[in-house]
């Protein structure tokens, strides 16, 4: 497949800083159009890091600091004419924890077109947020309970309308840290299903701590360690037989 | 290899071998017993070959049951995954090897005695018939050894003793289509060995599978891919 894609985000030598700790060393690594990449490795390996410097949302983090060059479309998002704004909304993001905001469904998935000026009235507005929902795989939950909060909802209700607020920006790389970490079994495959079927029109960075997880939803793994990106490849190369010792012992659940 | 954090996962595993290995055992005394039998007729030694096939088939159902909880409870990956599958594997090969070893000692019972001695029919063929089944026995030896030590060259050289079995089995076969030729009266004899030579060389092919799933479960990877290129076959 990586003859066949094209190369959407690419990473050379990046390094991240927490004032003097440094939290990666060096990371090359490409995400390709329409494949979900899931990023693995042990707690406080920077995967969170990493993930958050592809759409610049470390800018948010005091002290910390991007080395290297990271592109979109071949474009240096570090770069001194990148918009962050308009950055952040093609490269959209979902938390671990469900974050609507204090609003009502519509609202939730409502206000980032509408701040950005996506529709021009009332009934376009309803259109991005209707699709925006039935490509979440909720709108037949919520359509009868529009008005209501968002946090109204269930933990995976709420997980997949975060994933609706970042589709209705019409994204082009949507980012997700531990997206199923609070949620249960149905709901984690209700997301699970839902990444198999944004791939069609996105590309996927998901980071997940369970292994198997990575393995159902991904097309290539990349596993981090202590900051370096140890090795990445295709899902079932890197399950079958990794070239790394520490890949095969954190895979395999081994002391490494 | 390091252990896995959680213990219990190692002792299942190490379970697994232990019925693997069991099996193993089970099948090399059956086969040894069923060649033993075709050399000198031992009505005790058919009825234990009989009885052991129970036991075999026991032995897989062990194997099976308990891959299938590993697969089940741990979901393991990799190395791991590749041991369960190849336990599976090789436990089916293995059953099949005792089905031979019971086929062969049937066979042998229907024969008149005396076949195989010098001035019987097959007085001729006996040698290359021990041969084979010399071969194919030292085959299932050198598999199970491999899968014991988890020695993917040792595999490799189990799976290459096929060229051996295969000789020796092509001049049986030889030596017995030839006297059904000029031995038309004894042609019923002829085809009983003629297929009990055949399964001597099945038990061969399951000791190469049995090689294959070794190599595949230690390195990941097949086993022909991992040829020398002279010993390239097929
Ligand atoms: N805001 C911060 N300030 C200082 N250090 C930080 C900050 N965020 C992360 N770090 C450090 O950077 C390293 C990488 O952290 P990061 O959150 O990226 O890891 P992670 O792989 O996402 O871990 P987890 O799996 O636990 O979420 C860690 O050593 C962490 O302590
Ligand atoms: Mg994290």
């Amino acid at each position: 497949m990586e003859g066949l894609s094209r190369i959407k985000v690419e990473c050379r030598g990046v390094s991240a800083f927490y004032g003097e700790t440094q939290a990666l060393n060096e990371v090359n690594l490409s995400i390709y159009d329409h494949e979900v990449m899931a990023l693995i490795g042990p707690s406080g390996c920077g995967k969170s890091t990493f993930l958050r410097s592809l759409n610049r949302m470390n800018d948010l983090v005091s002290g910390c600091r991007i080395e290297g060059e990271i592109s979109l479309d071949g474009e240096d998002i570090y770069g001194r004419g990148m918009d962050v704004t308009r950055l952040r909304t093609r490269v959209g993001m979902v938390f671990q924890k469900p974050n609507p905001f204090s609003k009502s469904v519509f609202e939730n998935v409502a206000y980032g077109p509408r701040i950005h000026g996506m529709a021009s009235n009332r009934s376009e507005l309803e259109g991005i947020v209707e699709t925006s929902l039935r490509r979440a795989s909720l709108w037949e939950e919520v359509k009868d309970r529009m008005k209501q909060p968002g946090s109204s909802l269930s933990g995976g209700q709420q997980q997949r309308l975060c994933i609706a607020r970042a589709i209705a920006l019409n994204p082009e790389v949507i980012l997700m840290d531990e997206p199923c970490s609070a949620l249960d079994p149905i709901a984690t495959a209700r997301i699970e299903e839902l990444i198999a079927e944004l791939r069609g029109s996105y590309s996927l960075v998901v980071v997940t701590h369970s292994i198997q997880q990575a393995a159902r939803i991904s097309d290539r793994v990349a596993f981090f360690h202590l900051g370096k990106l140890v090795e990445d490849g295709l899902t079932g190369d890197i399950y079958n037989d990794p070239k790394d010792d520490r890949t095969l012992g954190y895979i395999t659940g081994r002391f490494g | 290899m390091p252990d896995h954090i959680v213990t219990g996962f190692d002792d299942d595993l190490g379970r697994l071998r232990g019925h693997v290995r069991d099996m193993g055992l089970r099948v090399r005394c059956q086969y040894n017993d069923a060649m033993s039998c075709v050399f000198s007729w031992d009505e005790d030694l058919y009825e234990k070959v009989l009885r052991s096939d129970d036991e075999v088939d026991r032995s897989e159902e062990r194997v099976v049951d308990f891959s299938t909880q590993i697969l089940m409870l741990r979901q393991p990956v990799s190395v791991d995954l590749r041991e369960v599958i190849s336990a599976l594997r090789i436990a089916c090969d293995l059953e099949r090897m005792g089905d031979c070893a019971e086929h062969m000692v049937r066979r042998v019972k229907e024969l008149p005695s005396g076949v195989l001695e010098d001035g019987g029919i097959l007085g001729d063929m006996r040698d290359s018939i021990y041969r084979s089944m010399l071969h194919a026995g030292e085959q299932l030896e050198g598999t199970m050894s491999s899968y014991e030590r988890r020695d993917a060259e040792e595999a490799i050289r189990a799976w290459m003793l096929d060229d051996k079995l295969d000789e020796a089995y092509a001049l049986s076969v030889k030596g017995i289509l030839s006297s059904m030729k000029n031995l038309p009266e004894h042609v019923k004899v002829l085809s009983s060995m003629l297929m009990l030579v055949k399964d001597v060389e099945r038990v061969g092919d399951h000791a190469t599978n049995i090689a294959e799933s070794v190599h595949y479960m230690v390195t990941g990877r097949r086993l022909k891919d991992a040829l020398p290129s002279w010993a390239g076959k097929d």
